[in-house]
């Protein structure tokens, strides 16, 4: 079967490749000069005997080479201000003779060629041109500035002119990553593009993003998008510093990311490294020095509040004080826990890139250290990396392209995760009583439940977690990707390219002995690789001058292979050995290991079609086999078709200020692997049990999963949108309009649990977003010393799940605080609402607790059944925006340059789980400073806060802890000043991210995400806080 | 020249991959391919007990003694307590457990159906890995059943079906006594390690299961049996310490009082239900006194108040202290005690010897219509034991026969039962099998027990998931 394809292929490569050559000797006339150089070009390398041999009807136009005196052309190439242009590739068209132009612009070549010479001209930021020497020998060549829209845009296996695009895709160039320091490049990509949502939800170092393009579209499966990094698909973008990158295209409609298939649902993010360019080798250096801080403090009681509000607690429980008026006064201010916890802290991040190469080989060479200290004790994050991208030229008719990546990354954390009262570290420093002392008299933190009488073993001092408790992960990188290129004819290029991807964690946590007299430690270990094979054919071809045609078709593999391997102990013997001995342990813990392959095979094809330049179509079609799938469910077909009308050439040819318009219209289908490796296998589960005194003994039997045939999540978008630029592509505006429907949705099924089983995944279920996003750009001012840019996007998406199994509800987000003081699920995914919707109780009211104080809240029972139970719940709250946007303003005057980007979200709440804590008065908690003004009494029967008393909450989730989360953000400020002399430059900058946030959120900062999953968004729950911070920044080119 | 050499290029990449790579191989075991010989039928019979350590070391046995006479819950069990009900909240504090007992069942159903195709096992090696899931599944049927009335029965025969309707009580109880006769023919008498059914396991809970559905003929002949067998036997004791050496962590299979224990284990998670282990957090243990899920009695319950204070067993069992702050003091449980480690390695006593020779001294009254003396002795052996007294020689502080009518003794019984098997998870069945839970309660909270709570309702995820089971199909008063 696959020999027959090959031959098949095989065959009809050659009839096109004779075809193309019988029709170009034909109609030679029809073409100009150039062209027919462009045609003859492949042949220039065969010697003459060879080509009469093969083409003996080319003859005439065939040049051949022979030994004639060298000649020598001279030249200087200027802008279209005259002003000359330095590093300028200069290349002799059919050859290997190239120049690249000095510093005043200058060039010479010594050609020995008996022919018409043709000179190929080209710089980054100027239209390529072609020049006929004729008889010259000295030449002045301008080059033009590229027109807006004829810039390159990479899309998948391939790229278009910008003007071409038929799909919906936006563009963050390196000049946009420049200026933001961030630790992580995509949060660039925060408030930059209509339709990205990049959310940081954790202050953690080297904490991944929560990025969304145009919604979520699965309840189970992953909402992230695909990464394609120089061509390698991975989920991992997380390897590469701003420095490293040329662009980043997002890809949002169909149209576009079907050629990804089955990965392509969520959107694809293509990310493209830094390559060399023809020319002086140039060093860059960047470097950047940060001061991090918390960006906000919780406003807590202090030591005398705390004490008073106790004895108020007594009193309302009918017990004695347990605080005089003296102990009160001596306690003072008391312990404030966030001083302690948090810190100020630095960050830096340097990059030193090497770059140049001549007319065949263009080369960069990275390297970069990324050092961030987290504002917690033990926590950092510390990457350093080596990049490499080479090109070079064979010979006429053989590129190679060398590209490869090395990480290295070291992170330290601290307890991220939310968990109540010491539970987790947040918890911890907020609930920490301000009477109590951080440290005992021997300098270790101090164990609350064993030096006060009081507290519960649940309550935690925040410093057990940053002195006692160590944790850490290091990933060692390697993304390597080589590629072959070969133009068979003109027109005609075959790409073979071949890439890995290797990641090798390490994860190290520790517990001291002083924690909890134990002392415990786990290792575990993974490494993944990810092989892909690629061969793509890709066909340009322009008939008659209108027809333009480009076809791709192509077959890729890629497997996913993860290898794991964990131990642990407990009782360890002694702290010294940290978690690097496990065997010093009194108990070691059983080792696991596990395997888990995936394998994806496709074949995929394209062709973009234009008429005259006025009218474009794409149609694109991806057939994906995923290993992941049932027998006979394997295999997907994702087909994708967009038109796009140039008005502006169509109709608006002699509008003037109309310099562009566009309107294009696209379908398409893609995929979502939302499933994990032998999901759809009945396999059995290997565990332990216990006989006799102590004797381990293995079991095996299923999960509680029962599994199912299983097929892809796929999601058909339909999008409409319009490209206009006016005044000479000063104005920018680009809306879209978009509609997606996910079907086959994973759900998980509930089944009866008498079956032994709790659910079954299942193939079931629907969802639709469905959005408008618009983005403007301006060139407000441009002179000679002033330049104002300003852009500006905001994107509106409706979620809504249009079909559950059953109809029935998925009640989720079950968060459980200790049982008696509050246990509920606070989502509820219902047909026909948004993903994510917060179901609560609505209050009824405080009530007198045992001993009069108006201390119990009270739940409406709103279907009069007698009992509150989830029947009596009601919508209390939307985590889905109503809006995001996102705008900046870009200022130069003469060297100085002032930019600052604004982020928001609008209409968006946040379930506030952290304030739980606040009410957990009979754990002795510390709480909020206005709470002992905001109690309910008899005159005041509304207020905020219940009275305290010792008995259990029994709280439930309701508006109390929904808040709004609408915000804007100062992201990023910059102001920086240039100096440039000559080829050399230097630019010096101070910034600030994230200071100054317009929020009423109440705590640490509206960008949360605890849960990390789609179905229980915009949770606040203890997680590591975010940070501001000011850089100073330097960035050299030599 | 380049033609060949695109052309060799073309062809090698397109070798690169291949369909069959797209069939899953995992390292993993699949569930057709397993349950073919000796090694893997362990492995398999092995994986029908962790579902009961499950429920019982979950909150089963605090549910259970919570709803009693002797035993109060705090915090949200405190409502089980109070009998103000099991479903409050988003979930039943009495799900968990069904799912647990229904996993067992799974297990087992999976090795009945399986086992008997096995290629590499003799019959008589079928024969018992079949008798063994069939008396774990038996068991767990026993509980629900008691639990929640009739309850879909999952046999191996319909095991697939998703959407089964409760079956009747009576349909339940005969699937019961079926497997463990089944179980109780063909298990060995001695296990290859203790904590496996055995041939005794499986007559003791068979007596139980007869002496619930009130055949206590049956359950008198059948405890009989097991007295006579000679295979069990008590623990002498001297000294209140002595317990230890029937409860403490180094007891486990090395008593002849055993006759099927759950096992625990110091390793992983397999702990004891830590609410019930007196440890003290001072010593290292994580549990503090008074910890909420702990279960506590009160001094002035009428079941403390008659537990006289010279008996060994109750300075064994009991401690006094004091709950801070609000100085209230109460009764914990100290029945197992693990002062060395914060996680508990004592088994759970499911059947224990002086559960059968207090139900053979009930049902033999119950048979005859008077208190036997042939019960009496039973009773008697156990009573001396609680005094440090031999507990094969008359000793001062024997009940005697001439002392107690058939209610006298039935009372007594009771009585006893409660202080021998405190914290053993069997008042809450012994006060529904003999119909005194309401008068219990209202004796010693003064609570007037509604008849819905001599039932736990339905699980929520089987009445919604379950399409034979609606909303109307639940116990009464849920």
């Amino acid at each position: 079967m696959r020999l027959t394809t090959i031959l098949l292929l095989l065959f009809t490569l050659r009839v096109s490749a004779n075809d193309y050559m019988g029709n170009n000797a034909r109609t030679e006339k029809n073409f100009p000069l150039i062209d027919i150089f462009k045609s003859i070009n492949h042949n220039d390398f065969f010697p003459a005997k060879e080509i009469t041999y093969f083409k003996p009807q080319l003859a005439p136009l065939t040049v051949v080479a022979s030994e004639t005196p060298p000649k020598e052309i001279r030249g200087i190439v200027t802008n279209k201000d005259g002003e000359p242009l330095q590093n300028v590739s200069v290349l002799v068209v059919g050859t290997q003779i190239g120049a690249v132009t000095d510093a005043n612009g200058r060039f010479s070549l010594s050609v020995s060629l008996d022919r018409n010479i043709v000179l190929e001209v080209s710089s980054v930021g100027f239209e390529t041109k072609r020049i006929n020497l004729g008889k010259q020998t000295e030449i002045n060549i301008t080059l033009d500035d590229v027109v807006a829209g004829m810039e390159e845009i990479v899309i998948g296996y391939g790229t278009v002119r910008k003007k071409d695009l038929t799909g919906s895709v936006a563009q963050v160039k390196a000049a946009d990553l420049k200026a933001f320091a961030a630790a992580n490049p995509l949060l660039t990509l925060s408030g930059r593009a209509a339709g990205v949502q990049v959310k940081q939800v954790s202050g953690q170092p080297g904490a991944e993003l929560f990025i969304r393009i145009r919604g979520s579209n699965s309840i189970r499966g992953s909402n992230d998008p695909l990464y394609v990094i120089d061509g390698i698909p991975t989920d991992n973008p997380y390897v590469l510093n701003n420095g490293d990158i040329e662009s980043m295209e997002i890809l949002k409609d169909a149209s576009s990311t079907a050629i990804y298939g089955s990965r392509g649902a969520n959107g694809v993010v293509i990310i493209t490294t830094k390559g060399g360019v023809a020319g002086r080798t140039k060093i860059d250096l960047e470097s950047r020095y940060t001061g991090q801080q918390l960006r906000k403090k919780i406003d807590l009681m202090d030591a005398q509040e705390y004490t008073s509000f106790y004895n108020q607690l007594a009193a309302n429980s009918a017990m004695a004080p347990f605080y005089t008026d003296e102990m009160i006064k001596g306690y003072g201010k008391g312990t404030d826990w966030q001083d302690l916890v948090f810190r100020k802290a630095p960050m830096q991040d340097h990059t030193l890139t090497i770059s140049g190469g001549n007319a065949k080989t263009r080369f960069s060479l990275a390297g970069s250290l990324f050092d961030q200290r987290g504002i917690i004790e033990n926590s950092s994050f510390k990457r350093y990396s080596a990049r490499m991208n080479f090109r070079h030229e064979v010979n006429n008719w053989m590129d190679v392209e060398f590209s490869s990546i090395a990480s290295r990354s070291d992170q330290s954390l601290q307890s991220s995760a939310g968990a109540r009262l010491g539970g987790s570290l947040i918890a911890a420093t907020i609930t920490a009583p301000p009477i109590f002392e951080p440290y005992d008299s021997t300098g270790s933190p101090t164990i609350f439940s064993q030096t006060y009488p009081f507290p519960s073993s649940a309550m935690g001092n925040p410093l057990l977690y940053t002195k006692l408790t160590q944790g850490g992960s290091v990933k060692n990188d390697v993304n390597t990707t080589g590629k072959l290129s070969f133009k068979i004819i003109e027109g005609l290029r075959l790409n073979v390219q071949g890439g890995y991807i290797t990641r090798d964690i390490r994860n190290d946590s520790y517990q001291s002995i002083e924690y909890n007299r134990r002392g415990n430690a786990s290792v575990s270990t993974s490494n993944y690789t990810s092989t892909l094979s690629e061969n793509t054919l890709e066909y340009r071809r322009v008939f008659n001058r209108k027809h333009s045609l480009n076809v791709l078709a192509g077959q890729t593999y890629q497997n996913f292979i993860t290898k794991g391997l964990s131990g642990s102990a407990t009782d360890m013997l002694s702290d010294i050995t940290n978690s690097y001995n496990l065997a010093s342990s009194r108990t070691p813990g059983i080792p696991a290991s596990s395997y888990n392959k995936s394998v994806l095979l496709s074949y995929l094809g394209r062709i973009n079609y234009s008429y005259n330049d006025m009218v474009l179509l794409t149609g694109s079609l991806r057939a994906d086999g995923a290993s992941k799938y049932s027998a006979g469910e394997k295999w997907g077909y994702f087909p994708s078709f967009a038109v796009a009308l140039k008005i502006k050439e169509m109709v608006l040819e002699n509008v003037d200020a109309v310099s562009d318009l566009k309107l294009r219209g696209s379908w398409g289908k893609t995929g979502s692997q939302a499933i994990n490796a032998y999901a759809t296998m009945n396999l059995l589960q290997a565990g332990a049990t216990i006989f006799g005194s102590d004797t381990r003994t293995v079991t095996l039997a299923p999960g509680n999963s029962l599994p199912f045939q299983l097929k892809w999540e796929s999601t058909a978008q339909l999008d409409f949108g319009i490209d206009a630029s006016f005044l000479e592509g000063r104005y920018r505006f680009v809306a879209d309009f978009y509609r997606k429907v996910t079907t086959n949705l994973l759900s998980i099924v509930s089944l009866p649990t008498s079956t032994g089983y709790a659910s079954s995944l299942q193939n079931i279920g629907a969802m639709e977003n469905k959005g408008v996003e618009f983005s403007i750009e301006a060139n407000l001012i441009k002179n000679r010393a002033v330049n104002w840019n300003v852009s500006g996007n905001i994107s509106f998406n409706r979620n809504k799940i249009k079909e559950l199994y059953g109809g029935k509800d998925i009640i989720t987000g079950n968060f459980n605080f200790g049982g008696a003081q509050f246990i509920d699920d606070i989502v509820v995914l219902r047909q026909g609402q948004p993903l994510g919707m917060f179901y609560g109780y609505e209050e009824n009211g405080y009530v007198q607790g045992a001993h009069g104080a108006l201390s119990v809240v009270t739940y409406k029972d709103r279907n009069n059944d007698g009992i509150i139970n989830v029947e009596d719940k009601i919508k209390i709250g939307d985590p889905n925006p109503d809006f995001i946007y996102g705008f900046s303003s870009f200022l130069t005057y003469k060297a100085f340059s002032l930019s600052a980007y604004f982020q928001g979200t609008y209409g968006n709440d946040i379930a506030n789980l952290s304030a739980l804590t606040l009410y957990e008065v009979p754990y002795w908690v510390n709480t909020l400073k206005e709470m002992p003004q905001n109690l309910a009494t008899s005159n005041n029967p509304n207020a905020k806060y219940p009275q305290p008393e010792q008995r259990n909450l029994g709280l439930l989730f309701s508006k109390r802890f929904v808040e709004n989360g609408s915000y804007l953000r100062l992201q990023h400020i910059e102001l920086g000043y240039s100096l440039q002399k000559g080829p050399r430059s230097a630019y010096i900058f101070i910034g600030g991210d994230n200071l100054l946030t317009f929020t009423k959120y109440s705590w640490w900062d509206p960008e949360v995400n605890a849960t990390g999953v789609d179905i229980v968004q915009g949770v606040d729950y203890n997680t590591y806080p975010r940070t501001k911070s000011y850089t100073f920044g330097v960035r050299l080119s030599l | 020249m380049k033609k060949y050499i695109i052309y060799l290029i073309f062809i090698l990449t397109s070798a690169t991959s291949c369909k069959d790579d797209l069939i899953e191989k995992p390292y993993l075991i699949a569930q057709e391919n397993f349950y073919n010989n000796k090694v893997e039928a362990e492995a398999a019979i092995a994986a029908v007990y962790p579902g009961l350590r499950s429920a019982f070391s979950a909150v089963y046995l605090l549910t259970t003694e919570s709803s009693t006479d002797i035993f109060r819950a705090r915090d949200n069990w405190g409502q089980i307590s109070l009998f103000e009900g099991l479903e409050g909240g988003n979930r039943s504090p009495t799900e968990g457990f069904w799912a647990n007992f229904y996993t067992t069942i799974r297990n087992a159903n999976i090795m009945i159906e399986a086992i008997p195709k096995a290629v590499a096992l003799t019959d008589t090696e079928k024969t018992f890995y079949v008798a063994e899931a069939r008396f774990l599944r038996a068991l767990a049927y026993f509980h629900l059943v008691r639990c929640y009335g009739g309850v879909p029965l999952r046999t191996e025969l319909n095991r697939a079906e998703i959407n089964l309707q409760r079956s009747s009580v009576d349909e339940v109880y005969q699937l019961i006594i079926d497997d463990l006769i089944f179980a109780e023919n063909n298990l060995p008498a001695v296990p290859s390690i203790s904590g496996r059914g055995t041939k005794w396991a499986a007559a003791a809970v068979l007596a139980d299961v007869y002496f619930t559905r009130h055949d206590n003929l049956s359950a008198r002949n059948k405890s009989r049996e097991i007295i006579q067998s000679m295979n069990f036997d008590l623990v002498e004791v001297r000294d209140s310490m002595d317990f230890k050496n029937i409860f403490g962590k180094d007891a486990s299979g090395n008593t002849k009082e055993e006759i099927f224990y759950i096992k625990y284990s110091q390793q992983g998670v397999w702990g004891w239900p830590r609410y019930l282990v007196a440890t003290n957090a001072a010593n290292g243990g994580s549990l503090r006194d008074g910890g909420y899920w702990i279960p506590t009695g009160r001094l002035w319950l009428p079941f403390y108040q008659n537990w006289d204070d010279n008996e060994l067993r109750k300075a064994w069992n009991t401690r006094i202290y004091t709950v801070q702050p609000s100085d209230s003091i109460q009764v914990e449980c100290s029945k197992y005690r693990d002062p060395e480690f914060s996680d508990g390695r004592m088994d759970y006593p499911l059947y224990r010897y002086t559960d059968i020779l207090l139900l053979f001294a009930e049902a033999d009254c119950l048979v005859e219509d008077m208190p036997t003396a042939e019960g009496m002795e039973a009773l008697n052996r156990i009573r001396r034991r609680a005094y440090g007294y031999n507990t094969k020689a008359v000793s001062p502080v024997d009940f005697s026969l001439v002392d107690y009518n058939k209610d006298q003794f039935l009372e007594l019984l009771l009585s006893e039962r409660g202080k021998e098997t405190y914290a053993e998870g069997k008042r809450w069945f012994d006060l529904l099998r003999t119909g005194k839970l309401k008068e219990k309660v209202k004796e010693a909270y003064g609570i007037d027990v509604k008849d819905k709570h001599l039932l736990w309702p339905i699980p929520n995820a089987e009445i919604n998931f379950n399409e034979a089971i609606s909303a109307s199909d639940n116990n009464p008063g849920y």
